[in-house]
C-alpha cells in the first residue's frame, strides 16, 4: 500500500496551485484497480489526468487504446463503469461529468480482459481492415443460423457497460416547476439572461450541468468589471440566489424540450457525494417545467479537427487543456502540438505555456492568420507553423510525436515535405458547434450558418430565445450583451415590464481583433483517405473518415441512413465531437454543401440519464396506484390472497392452515352452495343518477327496457358500444321514480361514467340527468347460500320473507345498527342479499355479520370462488367470456335487449348489422368435457373434425374453464361458431402436448336451471 | 407535453389532466335505424388525419370532467382555440404555416378561449 | 329516509342508541395505520405537517339552471353560497367548493348533512342533484413551510400562492391519482382524496415529505 504521501506524489500531472479544487480534502479513488487519489472539486477525469493515466478504455470495434479527448459532456472515449457493490454499479459514466468522491471505484467498460491488455486490440489489428461500416450486417449474417453464437461473441468483447444486477437502493423523485423563464447553461450569456429576468420580477430557473456555474468563465482569464471572471460570476450568482422567485440549479442537465415549452431537468443531487445517497434524500430529482419563456445560452462544443492516429491518448481538444488547467490545475502532458484553423485555441497553448510546461509548436491551418492572439503567441515565443497541419499522430499508448505537412489553401492535399515534432500532446481545434440540441427537440431543424461554419438553431412555433456561443457568437462582450438583450425579449413576452435594461459589464479582451475560421474538418494526408491510417471521426463507435467516404459511395446518399450504416453519432455521446466533421466528409463525397446535406434530428434526451429518475418516486408500493375496499384490513388479518382487478386489491382466496389454495378454492365453494358465504363486492362501480330524465337515460344507454322498473326493483343491464359489442353490465336498481343506483363492474367504472357524461354533454345536454360515482361511498358485502336469509334476519328488523321481499328487489334497513341498503341480487345463482352500508361502517358490518354468522359457517370467499360460482349458473363475466366482439345475441341474451323501444339506444343500430346477425358467428355456450377431470385450458381452441390435417379449421375457444367442487366435475364455456344451434353436438380441443380433449356443446347453465335455489 | 385552456375552468391546465376522445364534431345521426350498413360504418370508423388543422374533443378529466373542443395543428402543434360543446368556431381550415407558427383566420361562437391573434 | 321530488334520501349516520359511534365508524386510512409512525413526536426539524380530518359530512350538489336558487336556499341554511369559477366559500363548519361548472362539494357537521340534504331539496323547485357522499373520502391537511414542495413533487398544478391563493379550488392530479385540493391560510393545504385512494396518497405524500421530516397525525383509532 502507498502512503498518502506517495498517492499525492503520483498526481504528476498536478500543477502545485491553482485550480478550483480543494487541496485540503484529497479524496481516494480507484481504477482498474488502482489506487489513486484527487481533490475535491475534481472530476473523475482531472483526477485520472492529474495521475499521468492514459489509456481509459478500448475502442468498441478496432479495440484501439484511448485516453480522455474533452472536459465536458461531449466525451467520446473516457465512458466507465462506477460503483463501489453490485447494487451501485453505473455504466456508461462520463468521467468527465462524473464529480470525484472518496471512495469511488471505476473501470473501463470495454476492454477484455483489461483495457491495457486487450483482446480485440489484436483482432482489430488483424480483421481491423475487414471492419468497414455494414461489417457486422454483412459478416455476422451468414448463416443465419450461427448469428446467436457471433452475437455473444461480439457483446462480449465488444459492449459498453453493463447493468447492476441487484436492485438499486436509492430514491429519486419528481419536481413540478411553473416558471416565467427558464434560463439554460448559466455561463456568461445565461447569467446576463436570468439576471435581466430576475430583475423584471419574473420566475426564474437557471440550470447548468456543471456542479459550478460559470460555463467558459470557470477557465476564462479574461477580466470583466476589471475583475476575475469568477468574481464577477460569484456576485451575480449572490444576487440572483438572494431573490426568492429565481431558482438555482447546478449539477442539473436540461435533458429535453417538448411542446408548448415543457422541458425536463435532471439534476443530480447526490453523485458527487458517493455511491449511493445518504437518509432517504433523493439521488436524482427530475424537474419537470413549464416555462412561459426559454431562453438557451447552452454554448457550443469545440470540434476537434480529423487526422491520421487521432485517436490516440494524448490527442485532445484544444479548449479542454484550458478546462483542466484553470479549473484543476492539471496539466494533461509536457510537450504540447496544437493544431487550429481558427484564434480561439491559442489561448490553450498560452495557458499551457503558463503552466510551465513546453509549447513545441502551433500548427495554424491557415496561410495568414489575422487574429490578434497570433502575435500574442509570437511574442511569447511560441513557434508558429502557418498553412499546415498534423497528417498524423504516431505513438503506441499514447503520443509521442506529430507528423505535420504543409498544404493548399483549400486545404484538400499536402503540398510539400513533411517534417516530425515531437510531443506527448496533440491538441487540435476545428472550430466550434453550437449546442443546437434542445432547440431541435420539438421539431424546428437547425440552420447551418456559412459565417459560423457550424448549426445554429431554427425557428420555432416556441417562445424560445438563444444568446451566446449557441448563436455563433465568439466574444465575451458578444455573449454578454446578447445575454442580457435576449433574456429582455424572453422576461417581456412572459408578461413582465422591464423598467429598466442591464448594464453590459466591461470587458477587457486582447482578442477584438478575430480572425476567420478556416472550414476545415478532415486533414489531408500523403496516402488518399481509404489507404491513410485510420481517422477516425466518430471515437465512441469507431467510425471512421475512410468508412463515411465508402458508405457513400455504396449509395447511402441521406445522412439518416450514413449515421444507421456507420453508427456515426450513436452511442452514449451521441455525436458531440464528430458529428459535424462526419457531415463535411459526406458532404464533399457527394458533391454537396454542408447545409444541403442536413443533419440528423436531435431528439431527447440531450444527454442520459438514469432510469431511476424516469420512474421517480413511482416504486415499489407506489408503481400505481393501490386500492382498498373499507374491510382491507381484515382480509389482510384472515389470511387472504390478493389479486389485482384494475387497481383494485380483492381478496382471490383465504386459506386456513395447512390449506392449498386448491382446497381453499373448493372449501369456499362448498360452505357457500350448502350454508352461506360472503364477498367483499365494495369494488364495483357504482354510479347514483338523478333527475327526472334518469329512466330515459337509462333506455338508451342499456340495451333492454327500463321503462317500467318500479322504485324498489333491480334490474340486470347491459351496456354496448354504438357497433353493438357488449362492453359492460352490471345491476341498476329504482331508488326513486327520479333516482337509480348503477353498477358496473370493477374494472369498469370509469369508462362506464366517461360515457355516461360523454353522451349527456354531447349528445343530449338537453336531458335532465346528473351523475356522480359512489364507487367509494358504499362498502358492498354479498351474503350467498341457503343460510343467508337466516344470517340476514338476526341482524336487521325488515320481513325477509320471500313474499314481502323478493328475487330483484331492493330495501332500505338497519343492519348491524347501521343504515343500509339490502339488494336481494344474485351472481351466485343462490339466494343471496347484496349489503351497501356507507364506507366508513363497512369494516363494523362485516365483523358483526361474522359474530352472528358462526352459527352458519359463514365462509369468506375470494374472487376465484365468485368466478366459478358465476360460472356454474352461467352467467358471463364481460372482459372473460366477451372479447369487444361479442353483440348480446352471441352471449345469448337476446332476452336483454328490448329493439322496440322508441330511442335506437347505443349498440341497437351496430348489432344489426347484417354481419352481427350471421347465423354462424361464434356464441357462448356451455362445454362439458367427456372426461369429467379433463382440463381445458383457457383460450384452448376448438376444432369439429380433430382428424383434419394441419392447419386444422377452428371455430372458436374456451372462455372460462373451472374445477366446481360443488358438482364435482370439470365446468366449462367457450365461443363456438354457430353454437347455439348445435347442442349436443362434439367439439374437439386440439392441445399443444399432442392430447386432444373431446367435449359437448350444452347449456351455459350447469346448475338450478330453474332458478329455484335463487328465488327461494 | 401540451399546455391546455381548459374554457370551463378558465385556466391554463397541464395535458396530463386531459384525456383525447377523437374527433370533433361528429354528431349522432338521428335516425341511426335508417342508415344502411355502409353509411354506419362511415359514422362509426371513418375519421381524418389530416397534417394541418384538426378539431379534436378532448376532456378535463382529471380537472371539472367536461367534454370540449380543441382546434389545433397537427403539424406544429399549436392550439388555435379550445371552446366549449355546443360552441362554434369558424376557422380557415388553410392557415400559412411557417417555422414560427399559423396565420389564419378565426371567429368564434361563444365563450371559445383565441389563443392566437388573428394574423399574428 | 324520505322521498322528496322522487328521489330517495337517506340518513347515513347510525343512531347512537343502536351502535355506539366511535368503535362503528373506520377512516379510510385504517390500513396505512401500520406503515405509519403516527403516535411518533415532530421532530424539531420538521417543517412540513400531514393531518388527517374525522369523518365530515359531504355533499355533492348538482344545479345548472337552479343554481341561484340552491345558492340562496344554501344561504339560508348554512351562510354560504355556491363559489364562482375554482374558488369556495367557507364559514364555521361549512365549506362549498366549486368542482366543475354545475357541481359543488359543500362539507359539513356529519350529524347535519341529511337534514341539510332535506332541507335544500325542499327549498328547491326545479331540477338539482344531492348526493351524500360522506363515507367516499378522507380530508388531509398539508401544512408548515414545505408543504408548497411537498406538493410540488406531487401534482402538475402550479401551486404556487400567486397562482394559488388562499380559498382558491382546483381538481387535478395527484402522483398518479386525482385530487381536490383547496389553499387554505398560512400556506396550508385541504386535500380531498376518494377513500379507496386515500392510502396511496397518504403513502406518497410520507415519501414525498421525508426529506423534510414531516410529521404525520393520523386520528386515534
Amino acid at each position: 500500500m502507498m502512503s498518502a504521501k506517495q498517492l499525492k506524489l503520483q498526481q504528476r500531472n498536478r500543477l502545485s496551485e491553482g485550480g478550483r479544487i480543494n487541496r485540503r480534502k484529497p479524496l481516494m479513488f480507484t481504477f482498474d484497480g488502482r489506487r489513486l487519489m484527487g481533490y475535491e472539486g475534481d472530476t473523475l477525469a482531472s483526477a485520472l489526468l492529474a495521475n499521468g493515466v492514459d489509456v481509459v478504455g478500448r475502442s468498441f470495434k478496432y479495440g484501439r487504446p484511448r485516453g480522455i479527448m474533452t472536459a465536458g459532456v461531449e466525451e467520446p472515449n473516457a465512458v466507465l463503469q462506477i460503483g463501489g457493490s453490485e447494487a451501485t454499479q453505473i455504466p456508461n459514466i462520463k468521467a468527465t461529468e462524473q464529480m470525484l468522491y472518496n471512495g469511488l471505484v471505476s473501470s473501463p467498460v470495454n476492454g477484455w480482459p483489461s483495457a491495457d491488455n486487450d483482446i480485440m486490440g489484436l483482432f482489430g489489428k488483424f480483421g481491423g481492415a475487414l471492419m468497414s461500416p455494414g461489417f457486422y450486417y454483412k459478416t455476422f449474417m451468414w448463416p443465419k443460423s450461427q448469428w446467436e453464437n457471433y452475437e455473444k461473441f461480439i457483446r462480449k468483447a465488444a459492449g459498453l457497460g453493463r447493468a447492476p444486477t441487484k436492485p438499486d437502493v436509492d430514491r429519486y423523485d419528481h419536481m413540478h416547476h411553473h416558471a416565467d423563464v427558464l434560463v439554460v447553461g448559466a455561463g456568461p450569456s445565461g447569467l446576463m439572461a436570468a439576471l435581466q429576468a430576475s430583475r423584471a420580477g419574473a420566475r426564474v430557473i437557471l440550470a447548468d450541468e456543471r456542479a459550478e456555474f460559470g460555463g467558459s468563465l470557470l477557465h476564462s482569464s479574461e477580466r470583466i468589471d476589471a475583475r476575475e471572471p469568477m468574481d464577477w460570476v460569484e456576485t451575480v450568482i449572490n444576487e440572483l440566489s438572494d431573490n426568492p422567485r429565481v431558482t438555482l440549479l447546478r449539477r442539473a442537465t436540461v435533458n429535453g424540450y417538448h411542446d408548448h415549452n415543457f422541458l425536463t431537468i435532471s439534476e443530480r443531487r447526490t453523485d458527487h457525494l458517493g455511491d449511493t445517497a445518504t437518509d432517504g434524500t433523493a439521488r436524482h430529482r427530475f424537474h419537470k417545467v413549464r416555462a412561459g419563456s426559454v431562453v438557451l445560452a447552452t454554448g457550443a462544443h469545440e470540434r476537434p479537427l480529423v487526422f491520421a492516429n487521432n485517436d490516440l491518448p494524448g490527442c485532445m481538444i484544444a479548449s479542454s487543456l484550458s478546462h483542466y488547467i484553470h479549473r484543476f490545475a492539471v496539466v494533461p502532458g509536457e510537450s504540447l502540438v496544437l493544431m487550429t484553423n481558427n484564434d480561439s485555441a491559442y489561448q490553450s497553448a498560452l495557458d499551457w505555456l503558463d503552466a510551465g510546461r513546453s509549447v513545441v509548436a502551433i500548427v495554424d491551418t491557415r496561410k495568414a492568420p489575422e487574429g490578434r492572439v497570433v502575435d500574442l503567441a509570437l511574442e511569447r515565443g511560441i513557434r508558429v507553423l502557418t498553412g499546415s497541419v498534423i497528417i498524423e499522430a504516431k505513438g503506441r499508448k499514447r503520443v509521442s510525436g506529430a507528423v505535420v505537412a504543409p498544404i493548399n489553401a483549400q486545404g484538400t492535399f499536402v503540398t510539400g515535405d513533411t517534417r516530425w515534432l515531437p510531443c506527448d500532446t496533440i491538441a487540435t481545434s476545428g472550430g466550434w458547434s453550437p449546442v443546437v440540441h434542445l432547440s431541435c427537440h420539438t421539431g424546428s431543424r437547425p440552420v447551418w450558418s456559412e459565417d459560423v461554419l457550424g448549426f445554429v438553431p431554427g425557428t420555432t412555433t416556441e417562445q424560445r430565445w438563444s444568446a451566446g456561443s449557441i448563436t455563433g457568437k465568439q466574444t465575451l462582450a458578444e455573449c454578454l450583451a446578447e445575454g442580457a438583450a435576449e433574456g429582455l425579449a424572453a422576461v417581456e413576452a412572459s408578461g413582465h415590464s422591464v423598467e429598466e435594461n442591464l448594464e453590459l459589464p466591461v470587458t477587457a479582451s486582447g482578442n477584438d481583433v478575430v480572425g476567420e475560421t478556416m472550414p476545415l474538418y478532415v486533414v489531408p494526408h500523403l496516402k488518399p483517405m481509404s489507404r491513410a491510417p485510420k481517422q477516425f471521426v466518430d471515437m465512441q463507435n469507431d467510425v471512421t473518415a475512410a468508412g463515411i467516404e465508402m458508405t457513400t459511395r455504396e449509395g447511402f446518399e441521406s445522412i439518416e441512413h450514413v449515421k444507421r450504416y456507420t453508427a456515426l453519432g450513436f452511442g452514449t455521446d451521441q455525436g458531440k465531437t464528430g458529428n459535424i466533421n462526419g457531415l463535411a466528409i459526406v458532404a464533399k463525397s457527394l458533391n454537396k454543401t454542408i447545409a444541403q446535406t442536413g443533419t440528423t434530428v436531435f431528439r431527447p434526451n440531450y444527454t442520459p440519464i438514469s432510469f431511476g429518475v424516469v420512474a421517480g418516486a413511482s416504486t415499489d408500493e407506489l408503481f400505481d396506484p393501490q386500492r382498498f375496499t373499507p374491510m382491507h384490513t381484515w382480509h389482510l388479518d384472515n389470511g387472504a390472497e390478493f389479486e389485482n382487478v384494475g387497481q383494485w386489491k380483492r381478496p382471490l382466496y383465504y386459506t386456513q392452515t395447512g390449506e392449498t389454495m386448491e382446497e381453499a378454492i373448493a372449501r369456499e365453494q362448498i360452505a357457500t352452495r350448502n350454508n352461506v358465504g360472503i364477498l367483499d363486492a365494495s369494488t364495483l362501480g357504482k354510479i347514483d343518477i338523478q333527475g327526472k330524465d334518469a329512466r330515459e337515460f337509462l333506455g338508451r344507454v342499456y340495451t333492454n327496457a327500463w321503462a317500467k322498473l318500479a322504485p324498489g326493483r333491480c334490474r340486470y343491464g347491459l351496456m354496448c358500444g354504438e357497433d353493438g359489442m357488449v362492453m359492460d353490465d352490471g345491476v341498476t336498481s329504482c331508488l326513486a321514480e327520479n333516482h337509480y343506483l348503477m353498477t358496473t363492474t370493477s374494472g369498469g367504472a370509469a369508462r362506464v361514467l366517461s360515457w355516461l357524461e360523454i353522451y349527456h354533454q354531447t349528445e343530449w345536454p338537453e336531458m335532465e340527468v346528473f351523475f356522480t360515482s359512489v364507487t367509494d361511498q358504499w362498502a358492498t358485502m354479498s351474503i350467498a347460500g341457503p343460510d343467508s336469509r337466516k344470517l340476514l334476519a338476526s341482524l336487521t328488523e325488515i320481513d325477509l320473507s320471500p313474499e314481502a321481499f323478493g328475487f330483484m328487489d331492493w330495501r332500505s334497513a338497519n343492519v348491524a345498527g347501521i343504515p343500509a341498503r339490502i339488494f336481494r341480487i344474485s351472481f351466485t345463482g343462490d339466494l343471496s342479499y347484496e349489503i351497501n352500508v356507507p364506507a366508513q361502517y363497512g369494516l363494523h358490518v362485516w365483523k358483526a355479520l361474522f359474530k352472528a354468522g358462526k352459527d352458519y359457517n359463514l365462509t369468506p370467499y375470494g374472487t376465484e370462488t365468485m368466478h366459478v360460482l358465476r360460472a356454474e349458473k352461467g352467467f358471463v363475466i364481460v372482459g372473460q367470456d366477451t372479447d369487444g366482439s361479442m353483440t348480446p345475441p352471441d352471449l345469448n341474451h337476446n332476452w336483454a335487449v328490448a329493439n322496440n323501444k322508441p330511442f335506437s339506444f347505443i349498440g341497437k343500430r351496430g348489432m344489426n348489422r347484417a354481419d352481427c346477425l350471421r347465423q354462424d358467428r361464434k356464441q357462448l355456450v356451455g362445454l362439458m368435457t367427456t372426461d369429467a377431470s379433463a382440463v381445458l385450458p383457457e383460450g384452448a381452441q376448438a376444432v369439429r373434425d380433430p382428424e383434419q390435417s394441419i392447419p386444422m379449421s377452428m371455430v372458436g375457444h374456451v372462455t372460462s374453464s373451472y374445477h366446481s367442487a360443488f358438482l364435482d366435475r370439470r365446468i366449462a364455456m367457450g365461443v363456438i361458431k354457430d353454437g347455439l344451434q348445435r347442442m349436443g353436438e362434439k367439439v374437439y380441443f386440439p392441445l399443444s402436448d399432442g392430447t386432444t380433449i373431446e367435449a359437448t356443446i350444452c347449456s351455459t347453465v350447469f346448475l338450478d336451471a330453474d332458478s329455484k335455489r335463487q328465488k327461494s | 407535453m401540451f399546455l391546455i385552456h381548459c374554457p370551463y375552468c378558465g385556466e391554463h391546465r397541464e395535458e396530463e389532466e386531459f384525456h383525447a376522445a377523437g374527433q370533433a364534431h361528429l354528431p349522432r345521426p338521428l335516425d341511426p335505424d335508417s342508415m344502411t350498413d355502409e353509411e354506419w360504418g362511415h359514422f362509426l370508423y371513418y375519421r381524418k388525419n389530416p397534417r394541418g388543422v384538426h378539431r379534436e374533443l378532448w376532456v378535463h378529466a382529471a380537472g371539472c370532467r367536461k367534454y370540449f373542443n380543441i382546434a389545433r395543428n397537427t403539424q406544429t402543434y399549436e392550439i388555435y382555440a379550445t371552446y366549449k360543446s355546443g360552441d362554434t368556431l369558424e376557422l380557415d381550415e388553410n392557415p400559412t404555416v411557417t417555422a414560427t407558427g399559423s396565420t389564419l383566420n378565426m371567429a368564434v361562437h361563444g365563450d371559445a378561449k383565441v389563443q392566437l391573434e388573428q394574423g399574428s | 329516509m324520505s322521498d322528496l321530488n322522487n328521489v330517495v334520501v337517506m340518513d347515513q349516520v347510525a343512531n347512537a342508541t343502536a351502535v355506539s359511534a366511535n368503535t362503528a365508524v373506520q377512516t379510510p386510512l385504517e390500513h396505512v395505520r401500520a406503515a405509519v409512525n403516527a403516535k411518533a413526536a415532530a421532530k424539531p426539524t420538521s417543517s412540513v405537517l400531514l393531518t388527517e380530518h374525522a369523518v365530515t359530512g359531504l355533499l355533492v350538489l348538482r344545479a345548472n339552471d337552479t343554481r341561484q336558487a340552491l345558492s340562496e336556499a344554501l344561504f339560508q341554511e348554512t351562510g354560504l353560497s355556491l363559489p364562482e369559477t375554482l374558488q369556495s366559500d367557507e364559514k364555521g363548519d361549512y365549506c362549498a367548493r366549486w368542482m366543475t361548472p354545475d357541481e359543488w362539494l359543500l362539507s359539513c357537521p356529519n350529524e347535519s348533512a341529511f337534514n341539510l340534504e332535506n332541507s335544500l331539496r325542499s327549498a328547491v323547485k326545479g331540477p338539482i342533484a344531492v348526493v351524500n357522499v360522506s363515507g367516499g373520502y378522507s380530508l388531509l391537511t398539508l401544512s408548515g413551510i414545505n408543504a408548497l414542495n411537498v406538493l410540488k413533487k406531487s401534482t402538475v398544478y402550479d401551486v404556487s400562492p400567486e397562482n394559488f391563493p388562499e380559498g382558491k379550488v382546483v381538481n387535478t392530479t395527484l402522483a398518479k391519482s386525482q385530487i381536490t385540493m383547496r389553499a387554505l391560510s398560512d400556506g396550508a393545504f385541504e386535500l380531498v382524496v376518494r377513500r379507496s385512494f386515500a392510502d396511496y396518497v397518504w403513502l406518497w405524500l410520507q415519501r414525498a415529505g421525508r426529506e423534510y421530516d414531516m410529521h404525520c397525525q393520523l386520528l386515534d383509532s
